[in-house]
């Protein structure tokens, strides 16, 4: 049999095991959580963090708006493929061009995105204020106020809130959160634009003529029983989608009596 | 010896004169038969009132874009509707309080200011929005400008460079673009098409950039445009590539190949990743010494039309030439294998296996479309659809349902070879043709038009017309009947006229009304103008829809039959139905689509335009009436006879007759007693003479009168009046000659009475009896087959379903979850055996009557008041409902079958049916009007039969399955005569006015009933009235509005009233039996000053702008006419074609938003609804500014700068550098021709103008230094 004599030793195997397992068992539950994002072990970004959790945001935003015509609950539509699309250009009647509905689109999309990812800010920064405190900091939160603006291939997101993290003896402080999104809603809406706009003018869209001149941009057209016209935009890139409805220069059924 | 001389001449002079009068009394009649059949062409006229309703709710529906008539006044306009639409229009102020989320306003849209239409600029983003609300633009932060095509400055688009791209954006766009991606602006003004601006993307100035360099000393390059690598402070080689060996690079050439995002070749790439040129596998001319080749400069991928003729060596692939960088396949790749991309071929192969290349467009239709022959043939429930080609995929579009908008094709030759066709679906202007009727220039407008052509109806010598109608019919809703309308006008009659001669009955005008052709012609004319009639749906099933009284139906042949009376049988010529219709057949064949059969591309900007004015409609000629010749023939021989009387009494010569006058007739009479050999021969032939006019007078006015007339040769006739001529005329010889043999008397009797007896023979046999055979055509709006089998074909030519072709392919079809994807076609009643059950429909029942006893085998309809008895004659409405879609009939006789009951009306009347509906609905509206006993044919002093009057109907379902027993209908109708005098319920003019200076009015009256009706000028009995109007009063004659009487007034004076007057039961013989107005109607016209054009703009002036198309606004100043009712148009083609102008009244003008440079001519036409037109030419030039400001002078007062320009501008100064933003430099002061500002001394500035229009250079205009005072231009 083999004496031990070094007990020192042995408390420090031990012990070392004992690290080992703790350290295991951390990293297992660490894992299993999956990783925060921007919250690496090294060094947490909150700027990362928001612009992710705001990113997340917008896309959810943006594809819930592009199917209805730019809108997350379109109130004048029409039904197809069972979503609701909203009108852009609209005249219920026959013979006359489309009158416009919405020719301020961009601004009133950007006004959807930023209703709908209201709360999902505040929800983000929440998540934030939680995850900071898991890392024995303090956050100090101020109020937010933000601004989305839409450019090509770009969603912009201009948070002001004042975040004061206190870590330890630092502290850091933040007053802006600028984020930036990659989404082709701004170019998607401004073909739906030039669309609106040959609609009321001319009663038509060249969309054969447009995809040649434009070949990012698949148009097609869907004319329905109440000459409802149907336009899905898709962009080749990115493989987003848009629909939109138009009527106009419908004409009656026969001699219209 | 010189009497029997004398006694030659009396009877030459009495030939003479015999021959003469009856000559001179023909070529009377000729010159007024005209005149005189007026009312046997009105028998055949068009049916004028069916079009004037049509036409006037076409125009009512373009002016108010809806199917009702709508008062103005009715109109509400809603800003924003509770569905969250902005500026919507209502037809009535309940609809629209019930839909509209805020107030109601009580006008149309364009009373409402924030519903004005312009253009939206969005200020930030720099878009242009047209036809758009004011207060959509403005509530949203827009900036709303007056102007809907964007006409304006801030609208006006160029070409915006930003990197490798280029986008036909405003400025403010361009603006926007170079914020974002800190790429200064590059806005290029100059360029004013799309086309032009997207190919300068591919046009931008490429180079290697050099970016600093590595460890090795080797400089780092990137290939990019010059405004990237200026942007990246980059050092910028244009025209190199970066592995050109001058710049020093580690990059090598040619070390992959592959597709570019955004382009369409393949390139090569060097070793740093950069793209190089185009693939060619003939590198070293692909790498060009290492400089940038150019697109043009590359290898060739096609060769002839072959447009991939070198897919194996070159990468020069072409989008617009159906080819583009993708994965090489197993048949599409590059002769090196190791290459991963090719130039894939994009074209398409269509349904025939024909290429297609990328973006071709081609036209697709359900059948034979457009004309064959002499009729419309595009079938019920068929659509245009059109085809294009994109990336290698087919793609389809439906032109719409009802045939809305017709697809249009052209081809154009390819100079490799090959054609490429362009097809488009426009809209399909076949209501013009239908307008176009009621102008004078019908057929040259139909034939100008491309969507109409001529129809010609020849059936007859006396029953033929011609209509405009259009080439591709518009559908109407099969499932309802709404639009069908337009087929009432093939609902035609034709009177055909026999007449009994001597020998026998014969046809005397429009016996082919009686034959097939017949049918067949009209139910040509029927399926032109709709679905209408018998016609075969898309997939060829046939059903006929459309009723003939009188004529046989189409397909049916004529076979002979016996009929035996007694121990004789008789031939008969029946018709039977032919299964072998070679009519049907060629109908059936419509179904098929035609080879290589496309709708010509027309010129549709012409057709825009005006609608016509109703001023009469059809070519029907007059039929011949031979009773009505032998009237005339009667009247003015008799008229000439009388005067030749007094002739003979006083001894006046026939010269004196016939050239001269009172005076010369005294002169006569004076001279003859001065006695000559001539005086006693002419007093014995005179006496001859007038004989001769009275037996022929006398004989005419027995053909006429006894009516045999009509039964006779003309040959026959005159024979008989020269006969009756030479009996009166020795008769009148003896009469008069002192001396005269003994049988010259006797023979005159002789003829005379020879003429009496074979006119009282010819009577006896019934020569000349005269009957009328009104053979109708009516066409009913084509009816889908009943039930459903075939609903599930729909879609199955690869072409997608419709509500509209779905419901063309059976009664029981339907289109369910539109806008869904689970859309179908289903039979939605496929085992139905069950006739829809009827009951009354109390909410149409009209005022005044009631339902009694109402019950599964009918019902009573009663006048709730008195004895419950209707008036005879009087129009009551009353309705059904039906359980379920159905079609129903009726007749007045009980147990009648079903398919009996069409229009079964027998010749003496006594035996009426008719459709109830014409299409299967489930809510049926019957307008009728209460027949009266006489015209069934019963006697009207038989108070039972009087009173009971009883409609069976039966209904059959979607199925066809018919119900076993009848639904009755019973009215009791107000016994005895028509006691009642005619009311006259419409006039045509409505209104008093007349045109300016007119000598006469036409005017139609309809009375309630059949009448004849008489007008004068002052206020008198019926029977006093002198002047007739010509009224069709036949029972059948019937028309939209009563029954019509026409009559032309003369206008002496200013101001005319006549009296009208009318008189019931025009039938009837006995005086005492009719009944007239006590009270006349009076009827006003006044005429109106004459309508003038006081002023019109803009005329002879230069109208200066910015932007092309220029805005222009027209306007007219009116003065005299009705000026309440004045409308003007302008036209832009010498006067073919008139934009109406907007405004009723003195005042009228309309901007036209699409006006090119030059000069322009214009016509303004002015017309109001008395009839007066006025026209006026204006001419005008439209300029476009295009040119920017130039200054002319610079000079300076000490620090003060001033500038001077050659047209109005702003000017801005900048200190940075010459092509500075115009909006970063400091404006100077003034918009007109003089600017100042302060300078500082010895400073370099940079003055930039741009005029009203936004022109300016795009860079300074001058580069200015000021030293001491001293302007200094550098």
């Amino acid at each position: 049999m083999i004496e031990i004599k070094n007990k020192k030793g042995q408390i420090a195997i031990w012990v070392i095991l004992a690290l080992v397992l703790a350290g295991g068992i951390i990293l297992f539950f660490t894992l299993e959580r999956g990783p925060v994002p921007g919250a690496g072990a090294v060094a947490f970004s909150p700027e990362q963090y928001i612009e992710k959790c705001t990113g997340d945001a917008v896309n959810e935003a943006v594809d819930l708006l592009l199917p209805h015509g730019g809108f997350l609950e379109p109130r004048n539509f029409k039904v197809y493929n069972d979503t609701n699309i909203s009108y852009l250009c609209l005249h219920s009647g026959y013979f006359r061009p489309c009158t416009n509905q919405h020719p301020m689109l961009v601004n009133e999309i950007e006004t959807g995105i930023k209703t709908y990812i209201a709360p999902r800010i505040e929800s983000c920064f929440g998540n934030l204020k939680n995850e900071i405190e898991k890392r024995d900091s303090v956050i100090e939160l101020g109020a937010t106020s933000f601004n989305v603006s839409m450019a090509p291939g770009k969603v912009f997101v201009n948070i002001a809130k004042n975040v004061k993290i206190t870590e330890k003896e630092t502290t850091r402080t933040f007053e802006k959160f600028d984020v930036e999104v990659a989404n082709p809603i701004y170019d998607l809406t401004n073909v739906a634009l030039d669309i609106v706009n040959s609609e009321a003018k001319y009663c038509t869209f060249l969309y054969v003529g447009y995809m040649l001149s434009y070949p990012r941009w698949d148009v097609r057209i869907f004319v329905m029983s109440d000459s409802t016209k149907i336009y899905t935009i898709k962009d080749k890139e990115s493989g987003k989608k848009m629909n939109i409805a138009i009527r106009g220069c419908a004409m009656p059924p026969g001699m219209g009596i | 010896m010189e009497r029997k001389k004398h006694y030659f001449k009396a009877i030459f002079e009495i030939f003479i004169l015999v021959v003469a009068i009856i000559s001179f009394s023909y070529l009377m009649h000729e010159s007024y038969s005209l005149e005189n059949n007026i009312l046997i062409r009105e028998e055949n006229k068009i049916n004028l009132p069916v079009l004037g309703l049509l036409i006037l709710k076409v125009i009512n529906k373009i002016l108010w874009d809806e199917k009702n008539f709508v008062s103005a006044l009715e109109i509400n306009s809603c800003e924003l509707s509770k569905t969250g639409q902005v500026c919507v229009e209502y037809l009535s102020a309940s609809e629209c309080l019930d839909k509209c989320a805020e107030q109601c306003i009580p006008t149309s849209l364009s009373g409402v200011n924030n519903c004005k239409l312009g253009s939206c600029f969005d200020p930030v983003e720099g878009t242009c929005q047209l036809n758009s609300p004011k207060r959509a633009c403005e509530s949203n932060g827009g900036t709303w400008i007056n102007d809907v095509n964007g006409n304006v400055a801030q609208c006006k688009k160029g070409c915006c460079i930003h990197g490798n791209n280029a986008n036909f954006w405003t400025e403010q766009q361009c603006k926007r673009m170079s914020e974002i991606s800190g790429i200064e602006k590059d806005f290029r003004a100059d360029i004013r098409t799309e086309f032009e601006c997207i190919v300068l993307s591919g046009a931008q100035e490429e180079g290697a950039c050099l970016t600093g360099k590595d460890v090795a000393g080797k400089n780092n390059c990137k290939f990019a445009t010059k405004a990237i690598c200026l942007q990246a402070r980059g050092e910028f080689y244009s025209g190199y590539l970066c592995s050109n060996a001058e710049l020093n690079t580690n990059c090598v050439k040619q070390k992959t190949s592959s597709c570019v995002e955004g382009k369409d070749e393949i390139y090569w790439f060097d070793s740093c990743g950069n793209r190089e040129n185009i693939y060619d596998a003939n590198k070293e001319r692909s790498w060009n010494n290492g400089k940038v080749l150019g697109k043009d400069e590359s290898c060739s991928l096609a060769s002839g039309n072959n447009y991939l003729a070198n897919q194996g060596t070159c990468g020069n692939c072409n989008f617009l030439l159906s080819s583009r960088c993708g994965n090489k396949t197993a048949t599409e790749r590059l002769s090196d294998a190791i290459q991963k991309d090719v130039c894939r071929s994009l074209t398409c192969r269509d349904d025939n296996g024909n290429t297609r290349q990328n973006g071709e467009t081609w036209c697709v239709y359900q059948g034979a479309i457009g004309v064959d022959g002499n009729r419309a043939v595009d079938t019920p429930g068929s659509r245009h659809f059109m085809k294009s080609c994109m990336e290698g995929e087919v793609r389809v579009e439906s032109c719409g349902d009802y045939r809305t908008k017709v697809c249009v094709e052209s081809e154009t030759n390819l100079e490799g070879g090959g054609t490429f066709s362009s097809a488009a679906c426009v809209p399909n202007l076949g209501d013009l043709c239908v307008i176009y009727n009621t102008e004078d220039d019908r057929i040259k407008k139909c034939n100008e038009n491309p969507f109409c052509f001529v129809k010609e109806v020849d059936i007859a010598h006396d029953f033929s017309f011609k209509l405009c109608a259009p080439k591709y019919p518009v559908g109407h809703d099969l499932a309802t009947g709404e639009g069908s309308s337009a087929c009432a006008l093939a609902s035609q009659k034709c009177t055909a006229v026999k007449v009994k001669k001597t020998s026998g009955w014969k046809w005397e005008a429009n016996e082919d009304c009686t034959k097939p052709e017949f049918a067949q012609k009209m139910n040509n004319l029927c399926m032109s103008l709709g679905d209408c009639g018998a016609e075969v749906n898309y997939v060829g099933d046939l059903t006929e829809n459309y009723a003939v009284r009188h004529t046989p139906r189409l397909g049916e042949k004529a076979v002979i039959t016996f009929s035996q009376l007694g121990p004789i049988r008789f031939p008969m010529l029946r018709y039977v139905a032919d299964p072998n219709s070679a009519y049907l057949n060629n109908l059936k064949k419509y179904s098929d689509v035609v080879p290589g059969q496309v709708a010509e591309m027309p010129d549709i900007g012409e057709f825009g335009g005006t609608i016509g004015i109703p001023n009469g409609l059809g070519e029907a000629e007059d039929i011949r009436d031979p009773k009505k010749q032998l009237e005339t023939f009667g009247m003015i021989t008799g008229g000439a006879g009388a005067l030749l009387w007094y002739a003979a009494a006083h001894g006046i010569s026939l010269g004196a007759l016939s050239v001269t006058g009172a005076t010369e007739i005294a002169a006569a009479q004076a001279v003859a007693p001065a006695g000559t050999t001539v005086g006693p021969s002419l007093s014995a032939a005179g006496g001859a003479i007038a004989g001769a006019a009275i037996g022929a007078g006398v004989t005419s006015w027995l053909i006429s009168a006894t009516g045999i007339g009509a039964g006779m040769s003309r040959d026959f006739a005159n024979a008989l009046i020269t006969a009756g001529a030479i009996g009166g005329a020795l008769l009148g010889y003896a009469a008069t000659a002192t001396t005269t043999a003994g049988w010259v008397p006797v023979v005159g009797w002789i003829i005379v009475i020879i003429v009496v007896m074979v006119i009282v023979i010819l009577r006896v046999m019934g020569v000349g009896e005269v009957k009328k055979i009104h053979v109708n055509f009516k066409c009913y709006p084509w009816e889908p087959p009943r039930g459903g089998e075939k609903c599930e074909m729909c879609g199955d030519d690869g072409l997608p379903c419709s509500e509209y072709a779905c419901s063309a392919l059976g009664q029981t079809c339907r289109f369910v979850n539109e806008g869904t994807s689970q859309e179908k076609c289903i039979n939605i009643a496929p085992n139905d055996i069950s006739p829809p059950v009827i009951t009354p429909w109390q909410e149409e029942l009209q005022d005044g009557l009631v339902y009694q006893n109402p019950s599964d085998l009918g019902v009573n309809i009663r006048s709730s008041s008195g004895d419950g008895c209707i008036a005879a004659y009087s129009q009551i409405k009353f309705g059904l409902l039906l359980d379920k879609y159905g079609k129903c009939r009726y007749s007045t006789t009980p147990n009648k079958p079903y398919e009996e009951m069409t229009w079964s009306e027998t010749e003496d009347g006594t035996d009426t049916g008719d459709d109830l509906s014409v299409v299967f609905q489930k809510n049926i509206t019957v307008n009728m009007r209460m027949p009266s006993m006489e015209m069934l044919g019963l006697p009207s002093y038989d108070p039972n039969k009087q009173a009971d009057y009883t409609m069976y109907v039966k209904c059959e379902n979607g199925n066809g399955y018919v119900a076993n027993r009848d639904y009755a209908i019973n009215f009791c109708i107000k016994p005895g005569e028509d006691l009642t005098a005619p009311a006259i319920i419409k006039r045509n003019p409505a209104g008093e006015y007349v045109k300016a200076g007119a000598s006469e009015q036409n005017l139609s009256i309809w009375t309630n009933k059949p009448s004849n009706c008489k007008w004068d000028n002052s206020n008198k009995n019926y029977s006093a009235m002198l002047n007739n109007f010509t009224c069709a009063n036949g029972f059948d004659e019937q028309e939209l509005f009563g029954w019509r009487c026409d009559g032309t007034i003369p206008l002496p004076t200013d101001e005319t009233t006549i009296n009208v007057k009318c008189e019931n039961n025009p039938w009837q013989n006995d005086s005492s039996k009719r009944v007239s107005n006590s009270e006349s109607t009076p009827i006003k016209f006044k005429k109106t000053t004459p309508l003038i054009i006081d002023s019109a703009s803009p005329d002879d002036e230069t109208l200066v702008f910015g932007v092309e198309p220029a805005s222009v606004e027209v306007k007219a100043e009116t003065s005299g006419g009705i000026s309440s009712d004045t409308m003007c148009g302008v036209s832009f083609d010498n006067g073919r074609f008139f934009e109406p102008l907007e405004g009723y009244g003195n005042s009228h003008s309309k901007v036209f938003e699409s006006f090119s440079s030059g000069k322009k001519f214009l016509v303004i036409k002015c017309d109001d609804i008395a009839g007066n037109i006025a026209f006026r030419n204006i001419s005008f030039e439209v300029s476009i500014d295009r040119k920017a400001p130039e200054v002319t002078r610079i000079y300076a007062d000490g620090s003060a700068l001033t500038i001077k320009t050659d047209e109005n501008a702003e000017c801005s100064l900048s200190m940075d550098k010459c092509d500075f933003a115009f909006e970063n430099g400091t404006l100077m002061s003034g918009s007109e021709l003089a600017h100042t500002s302060s300078v500082e001394m010895n400073k370099i500035y940079y003055v930039m103008c741009k005029d009203d229009w936004d022109n300016s250079k795009g860079a300074c205009n001058k580069k200015i230094k000021v030293i001491g005072g001293i302007t200094q231009q550098l």
